[in-house]
């Protein structure tokens, strides 16, 4: 195959793949089918395409050049059981049912080009593209009840998240020092995607007893839609020890992406007759017909756009493989991510339109405010380990598995990111060569999360809107990885 | 034959992980909303408010709501229904409206929809929930017969179950009567604050009316108990927050922006029910013929407090008439933690009592969530629940079953 039809089929995976990637859990749990199969211990390895995404300088060691193509399914199994209640009072959420996402197998992708330039044997460029993280959920938590509105129902859509970000990687490595020493450089052109559904509670905005329950909090779905770019860097080491031993160690950068989209806002107004009529003053008959509009069961809403800033994490990685023989790698990885730097996101609304004609009144409008999502994640560390044994000229097993801490604490733990706990990754996959040119590589990889209960509803930044989801929750993924590797 | 035993192992695996992954789990059904019952109105010209002055029976005719059962209709023959009577409180607070009345209060708390839940779900009987207008032109009413609000201690009790039970097709909106069950044992009253008072009031002096009775943070003790002063840790509240320092601004104060005033609308009610005086009278209120039981500095005033303690349910419980009635009622008692006028305490003070007495009752406390309002009306809609649930053990339906 000529170089220029590689590279350009390289490209043309590269943007069909993004916008097809979606898959479970927010940080993905690693990228490549034969990283993946050792549990993504690969920092000590990292010597083929993806391995620009563990670490770039592992590809100082390739022999050839080499095209990869990855593919990834994804199947997680996510399930909600509501108890959104603040000292036993509920607001509308399904409490107490057993509410499973909607479940679907995701494709995602991932491909790589690095070439070796014959003129220099110490040197090789090219790039790769990965999705390295993702979240994708969609749930039915929320009903009006009949006695907030017995008019009109919310959508069945009222807990979605898919939040992904895909890098665009050009990369280049060098080795030194006798082929001990090898340094990479990749730069991470990252799109962030955010897709968000979510009820809300807003206080209501009028007096008491116009505020008593079950009308103290208005049913809010707001929904945003966007994308942006920004840009981050991956840089790596490896050394080798001995010709056993080789050690590695990569860090990556936080990178700010700014997206802007699309967004939408409804407020389901309550129904309740009972208030009809209660300003009967005539100086007050145009606060009547506001509270007489109010309880009427209207939706009210507009559409718009919005902005976000999301912030990715930087990370620090270090990792080994050791080769007892010539067909044995042993691996292991420790990851530390500083998940505090992943702030919070700050919503902001700008050229509202709203769906009224007439009768909108300033208090409703009043309703409608920026949202504030604030995280207040921990900073947390992965812990892998990985083994590759060569069965014979044609087959190779691969086995691994990952410790990864949630880095959520329950203030914050909503099903936006249902990361619900530590995660147990196993992983077993297999290689086949075909021939000297062309190689298969497969990996499964099940995860399972720890389950998590959040019993007390809390607002960390004061802003009267609650930051957790009460309730129970528990996850489980399912994930294969194929990959066709040429080298040429 | 080594390698293919491990390549069909691999592949189970394989299958097996990837077809657990593709499983679609089916949620559950979300609930459908429960048959909704009806709200009906009709009008009543009461009996007691018939001879009081121009100005309190400016509205004799008064609205009452009654909530009916999913499926009930006026027109054709049915089974009959128990029925709860809920006996509105009031607010000191802009909501309150004389010339509309309070027969809303309830309905405000969505009362029909958690009644139309708990009978699709089996938890209580179908029945009728009437809620009548007790509102008074100070506020409220205290549900005493006065010479100046009106006898609402009759109206409320005799005169309103005789008129539900022989309601006439042609008198309510629908052009219907109500089916009800007319016997004691198929009759509750229960209600909120005021509402509360008058429900026990009425059951202590109506002893062959109602099956059982509630009351929700209600002013059961107005002189409260040990180091609590009962109505009394309101007087300078009142003070206050109508600005009065002087004996002339204490004789001057009047009706003006009453309704932003909830201390004034609270004492004016109840003056207008225990303690109405004539224009005249040395210790009144001249031009709103009601009489506090405090001066300008707070002070009680003992020939006003005395008539008040008179109607004190608390003090009641000391007459042993009273005793054995209740001992024969079913009675449900709740108390919030956060009421601005402390009527929660006063409840407390009467659990306390019948506590003491021996007298046998079901109690019930609740909470105000954090950043909610700091009023158990605002809970009403969640205790209307346990209200109904209480009251539906003691409702004997027409088979004669509990």
């Amino acid at each position: 195959m000529e170089l220029r039809k590689v590279a350009l089929l390289t490209l043309i995976v590269a943007v069909l793949m993004s916008g097809a990637a979606l898959a479970g859990g927010w940080q993905y749990s690693g990228v490549g089918a034969r990283a993946k199969a050792m549990g993504g211990a690969y920092r000590g390895i990292a010597d083929d395409g993806i391995g620009a995404y563990y670490n770039p300088a592992g590809l100082a060691f390739l022999q050839q050049n080499i095209f990869n193509l990855t593919g990834e399914v994804s199947s997680p199994r996510p399930t909600a059981t509501p108890d959104f209640k603040a000292k036993g009072y509920g607001f509308g959420y399904l409490d107490g049912q057993k509410r499973y996402g909607k479940d679907a197998s995701y494709l995602m992708g991932e491909a790589s080009l690095f070439f070796r330039p014959k003129k220099d044997n110490n040197f090789v460029f090219g790039l790769a593209f990965f999705q390295g993280y993702d979240q994708n959920t969609t749930m039915n938590l929320y009903q009006l009840s009949p006695a907030y509105n017995s008019k009109i129902q919310i959508s069945d859509v009222n807990h979605r998240s898919n939040f992904d970000v895909i890098t665009w990687q050009p990369t280049a490595a060098m080795k030194f020092s006798h082929d001990r020493v090898a340094v990479g450089v990749g730069l991470q052109i990252n799109r962030g995607d955010i897709l968000v559904d979510q009820v809300r509670l807003v206080d209501n905005p009028y007096p008491y007893p116009l505020n008593v329950r079950p009308y103290d909090k208005f049913a809010e779905l707001y929904s945003v839609d966007g994308y942006g770019f920004g840009v981050g860097a991956n840089v790596g080491v490896q050394f080798k020890v001995s010709p056993k031993l080789t050690i590695g160690a990569n860090y990556v950068s936080t990178s700010k992406i700014k997206i802007t989209g699309d967004s939408k806002e409804r407020i389901y107004l309550p129904f309740n007759d009972g208030f009809a009529h209660l300003y009967m003053d005539p100086q007050a008959s145009a606060y009547q017909r506001e509270v007489d509009s109010t309880y009427k069961g209207a939706m009210i809403g507009n559409t718009g756009e919005f902005e976000v800033e999301m912030k990715l994490p930087s990370e620090f990685g270090v990792g080994f493989a050791y080769h007892p023989n010539e067909k044995t790698i042993v691996s292991a990885d420790l990851v530390y991510t500083r998940w505090s730097e992943f702030q919070d996101f700050q919503i902001k609304f700008k050229n509202r339109v709203t769906n009224q004609k007439q009768g909108y009144f300033a208090t409703w409008d009043a309703m409608f405010t920026d949202v504030a999502v604030p995280f207040q994640w921990k900073d947390k560390i992965k812990i892998s380990i990985g083994l590759e044994k060569i069965l014979n000229e044609r087959w190779t097993y691969r086995g691994g598995y990952m410790f990864d801490q949630s880095p959520v604490p329950d203030e914050t733990f909503s099903q936006l990111f249902l990361d619900t706990g530590t995660k147990h990754h196993f992983n077993a996959g297999a290689g086949f060569k075909l021939n000297e040119r062309i190689s298969f590589d497969a990996a499964l990889e099940l995860v399972v999360f720890s389950s998590r209960t959040i019993s007390t509803l809390t607002d960390v930044n004061d802003d009267q809107y609650w930051d957790n989801f009460g309730g129970e929750f528990k996850n489980l993924s399912f994930n294969s990885t194929w990959a066709l590797n040429y080298r040429f | 034959m080594k390698s293919v035993y491990r390549i069909i192992g691999i592949s189970l695996l394989a299958i097996i992980i990837l077809s657990v992954g593709c499983v679609k789990r089916d949620n559950p059904v979300v609930p459908e909303a429960p048959p909704a019952g009806l709200v009906a109105w009709f009008t009543h010209q009461y009996d007691g408010l018939t001879g009081t002055n121009s100005i309190w029976n400016r509205y004799p005719a008064r609205r009452v709501a009654v909530y009916t059962p999913p499926g009930y209709d006026f027109e054709k023959i049915g089974p009959r229904y128990p029925t709860l009577y809920l006996l509105p409180g009031f607010d000191g607070e802009p909501s309150f409206n004389f010339e509309y009345g309070n027969e809303t209060y309830y309905m405000a708390a969505s009362v029909a929809r958690v009644a139309d839940r708990l009978i699709a779900s089996g938890e209580i009987k179908p029945l009728f929930i009437v809620m009548p207008d007790a509102a008074i032109p100070y506020g409220g009413s205290f549900y005493a017969n006065s010479t100046l609000a009106g006898k609402w201690e009759d109206m409320m009790s005799v005169e309103l179950v005789h008129k539900i039970d022989t309601l006439t097709t042609t008198e309510t909106r629908t052009g219907s009567g109500l089916r009800t069950l007319a016997a004691k044992e198929s009759r509750a009253i229960g209600g909120h604050s005021s509402g509360g008072y008058g429900a026990i009031r009425i059951a202590m002096t109506n002893d062959s009316l109602f099956g059982s009775v509630s009351a929700i943070d209600a002013p059961l003790a107005f002189d409260g108990s040990g180091s609590f002063g009962g109505i009394k840790e309101l007087f300078s509240a009142y003070l206050e927050e109508s600005g009065i320092a002087t004996e002339e601004q204490y004789q001057a104060t009047d009706t003006a922006g009453f309704r932003t005033q909830p201390n004034k609308i609270l004492f004016y009610s109840m003056a207008a029910t225990y303690s109405p005086a004539p224009k005249t009278a040395a210790e009144g209120l001249g031009n709103l013929q009601i009489s506090l039981p405090f001066d300008y500095h707070g002070n009680v005033v003992d020939s006003v407090w005395n008539r008040w303690l008179t109607n004190d349910l608390y003090r009641w419980l000391d007459d042993a008439t009273y005793q054995n009635i209740l001992k024969n009622q079913n009675l449900h008692l709740e108390s919030s933690d956060h009421d601005v006028n402390m009527f929660n305490q006063q409840t407390q003070s009467f659990e306390q009592k019948l506590t003491t007495l021996g007298i046998d009752y079901d109690p019930s406390a609740f909470s105000k969530y954090e950043g909610s309002d700091a009023r158990s009306r605002t809970f009403l809609y969640d205790r209307l629940e346990y209200i109904l649930k209480f009251h539906d053990k003691h409702l004997r339906d027409r088979d004669g079953k509990y």
